[in-house]
């Protein structure tokens, strides 16, 4: 049986299209926060809000906020996200990954260039899975 | 390799590019390169849904956006975005359908694929005719690795649990693509249009082959919205095949004939 995590598909990685220009508009209600630093919050009858943790990565804070229908992700806003230098240069250091990423992978496997997900912004995978966590409980 | 290969990879519309060129000094190759992704950033300024004034957020917004806002030759791609996103709808069956997301139009999954097709044109317009191009985890080929026919482009796809490891790898030539998409475990964001909900199934990662990456890119999508691989509109696609991995790492499609598994 496959380790359940949670990865950032290629798809998903037009969401990471954010970073690049910072928080995306909603129309949904500010979520509130409870205690414990995670809100939620029901924009309507089918779907639910559920705001992330914020983490820390060398670049600067990253906190998302998850929109359930059920137990299905619907979308993901980001909330927080690097300063523009911040960002530029978590960008950059993906560019380094995915590069050596695909010369150890093409030395290694013999093939010439690697199709699939690419990278993982850690900060933001944590964000997502505290939303995760949190809407489960 | 006995000749070399000239690798960049630069971040450019929130994803990494990355290029591979075959039998060109390098100055060479750095130059058209650098010319694909002038014209990358460009198409990400006019098709980014997170900048206010690009020409996805003037149509999100239903303002006027006539030809005039492209360049006079259409650099940007206007009219031929907008034309493929309406293809798209008639050939997905509706299972893709840009105007129907729960934030607006959005034409991501039509521009991502066909960016990476036009960075791969711009290559070609400097001369060179055995390049690769990937982005956002899609990859064009041109030509073949080395310019060896014999050989080809071999691509790997990666496992969509282990980003380290392939699952299997197949041999693009000439023209081709392919477009691997995913989703988060348990949690599918790809909703279909028709019906407003994320479809059943446990698909993890699905990619496309064929020769347009951006079509391979619009039924990737469309097809991880469906939730199944075996949907009716493909038939009438024969030249793009897609391969399917399930949460037990199991591979499916009617690309399995032309890919090598890769051992567990």
């Amino acid at each position: 049986m496959r380790r359940a995590v949670v990865t950032l598909s290629a798809t998903v990685a037009g969401v990471v299209g954010m970073f690049a220009y910072g928080p995306a508009t909603t129309s949904t209600p500010p979520p509130t926060v409870s205690a414990d630093g995670v809100g939620t919050t029901s924009s309507d009858d089918a779907t639910e809000t559920v705001e992330g943790q914020s983490y820390g990565t060398r670049w600067g804070d990253v906190q998302v906020a998850v929109t359930f229908s059920g137990n299905e992700i619907v979308a993901v806003q980001a909330l927080q996200l690097p300063s523009d230098d911040g960002h530029s240069q978590m960008l950059g250091r993906m560019a380094d990954q995915v590069l050596s990423a695909e010369v150890v992978q093409a030395q290694s496997a013999d093939v010439d260039m690697v199709s699939g997900a690419t990278f993982t912004s850690q900060g933001y995978l944590q964000s997502v899975q505290s939303a995760i966590d949190a809407h489960r409980s | 390799m006995t000749e070399s290969v000239v690798r960049r990879a630069y971040p450019c519309m929130g994803t990494v590019f990355s290029f591979a060129v075959c039998g060109a000094p390098v100055e060479v190759a750095d130059e058209a390169i650098d010319d694909a992704m002038l014209l990358l950033r460009r198409l990400d300024a006019a098709w980014s849904p997170f900048r206010d004034d690009s020409l996805v957020s003037r149509l999100r917004r239903d303002e006027t956006v006539t030809a005039e806002d492209d360049d006079p030759d259409g650099t940007l791609g206007l009219e031929e975005v907008l034309a493929r996103c309406e293809l798209a709808v008639v050939l997905t069956h509706g299972a893709f359908d840009p105007w129907l997301l729960p934030g607006g139009f959005d034409p991501s999954g039509v521009v991502k694929g066909w960016a990476v097709d036009r960075a791969a044109e711009v290559l070609r317009c400097h001369g060179l005719r055995d390049v690769a191009v990937g982005g956002g985890g899609d990859v064009a080929v041109r030509g073949n690795a080395l310019g060896d026919p014999a050989r080809g482009w071999r691509v790997g796809v990666r496992d969509p649990a282990d980003a380290g490891r392939l699952v299997a790898t197949t041999t693009l030539r000439d023209r081709g693509a392919i477009a691997t998409s995913g989703v988060y475990e348990r949690g599918r964001h790809v909703l279909d249009p028709r019906t407003g909900r994320t479809a059943p199934g446990d698909l993890v990662g699905l990619s496309v082959l064929g020769p347009s990456l951006a079509w391979a890119d619009v039924i990737a999508t469309a097809v991880l919205a469906e939730g199944r691989v075996d949907v009716p509109w493909l038939a009438g696609m024969p030249d793009y095949r897609v391969l399917a991995v399930d949460a037990d790492g199991q591979l499916s499609g009617s690309a399995l004939p032309q890919v090598e598994l890769v051992g567990a």
